[in-house]
């Protein structure tokens, strides 16, 4: 059995955790837990946070819809916007180096994408033509055998 | 966000933090580390018991705050982490990124060259 829910935020920094709040809430009522919960929020922060960062450029541009579901599989998190076309392929990927003294090498750029990739199981990005993204990110169910 | 200052030795200073790292509390997080920078304190203990959140822009500004100590001459260590950070940190690769201490004699000692 399973169940949708939605939520419009402004596009501001401080109703961001109003999104992740209605998101966990959704995930804790799919059976998530502890580290599994802290890394669905993380997940919707950084969403939520590109969203205002690349998509409308700065804070009150726009509003950020934000919806849960979930099935007996998987928890779906969809983070949908009316800004400017984001093109994930164009941002940077972090480099991370393995000598913690090689800080010289690190690069940071993109680590809101990495994050969201590094926290769920699935991530996928989908623009329209002049604008607005819609950002899926799936969650495979605890206890969940796929 | 919170936080409380003091020096641990001659060299060493130490500043806990406590609160949630997201988009709002960076600003006033970087203001603090700059401050302590530029009244010469670069070698930093950073005690982050109290922190149970940090969003990946926080995590650049630790980053920035350990490059800019470095680039003085000192360095940057952190202590007390809570699980949910251990693991976190763990999960993106950033353990070896930071120096991660089990607590503060673990810390004096590293940053005081022992």
């Amino acid at each position: 059995m399973g169940k949708t829910l939605e939520l419009s935020i402004p596009g501001r920094y401080e109703s961001i955790k109003d999104a992740c709040v209605f998101v966990i809430k959704g995930a804790g009522e799919a059976g998530f837990k502890d580290d599994d919960l802290f890394h669905i929020e993380l997940a919707c922060d950084e969403a939520c946070t590109n969203v205002i960062e690349h998509s409308y450029g700065a804070e009150n541009k726009g509003d950020i819809r934000v919806a849960w579901e979930y099935d007996d599989l998987s928890f779906t998190i969809t983070i949908s916007d009316d800004g400017l076309p984001f093109q994930p392929s164009d941002i940077a990927v972090p480099v991370i180096p393995s000598d913690r003294e090689d800080l010289d090498h690190l690069k940071v750029g993109g680590l809101g994408i990495y994050f969201m990739r590094k926290l769920m199981d699935e991530v996928s990005f989908e623009s329209g033509e002049t604008s607005g993204n819609i950002l899926v990110m799936v969650k495979r169910r605890p206890n969940s055998s796929q | 966000m919170k936080f409380k200052q003091r020096s641990l030795s001659e060299s060493v200073w130490f500043i806990v933090v406590d609160g949630r790292i997201d988009q709002l509390s960076t600003p006033e997080l970087e203001d603090t580390f700059n401050k302590a920078l530029e009244a010469g304190h670069i070698r930093l203990v950073i005690d982050l018991a109290g922190v149970n959140y940090i969003n990946s822009g926080g995590l650049r500004s630790l980053l920035t705050i350990r490059r800019q100590a470095r680039a003085r001459g000192g360095d940057v260590v952190m202590i007390n982490f809570t699980s949910q950070l251990t693991q976190l940190f763990a999960v993106m690769g950033f353990d070896n990124v930071f120096r991660i201490l089990p607590d503060q004699e673990a810390a004096l000692k590293v940053l005081s060259g022992d």
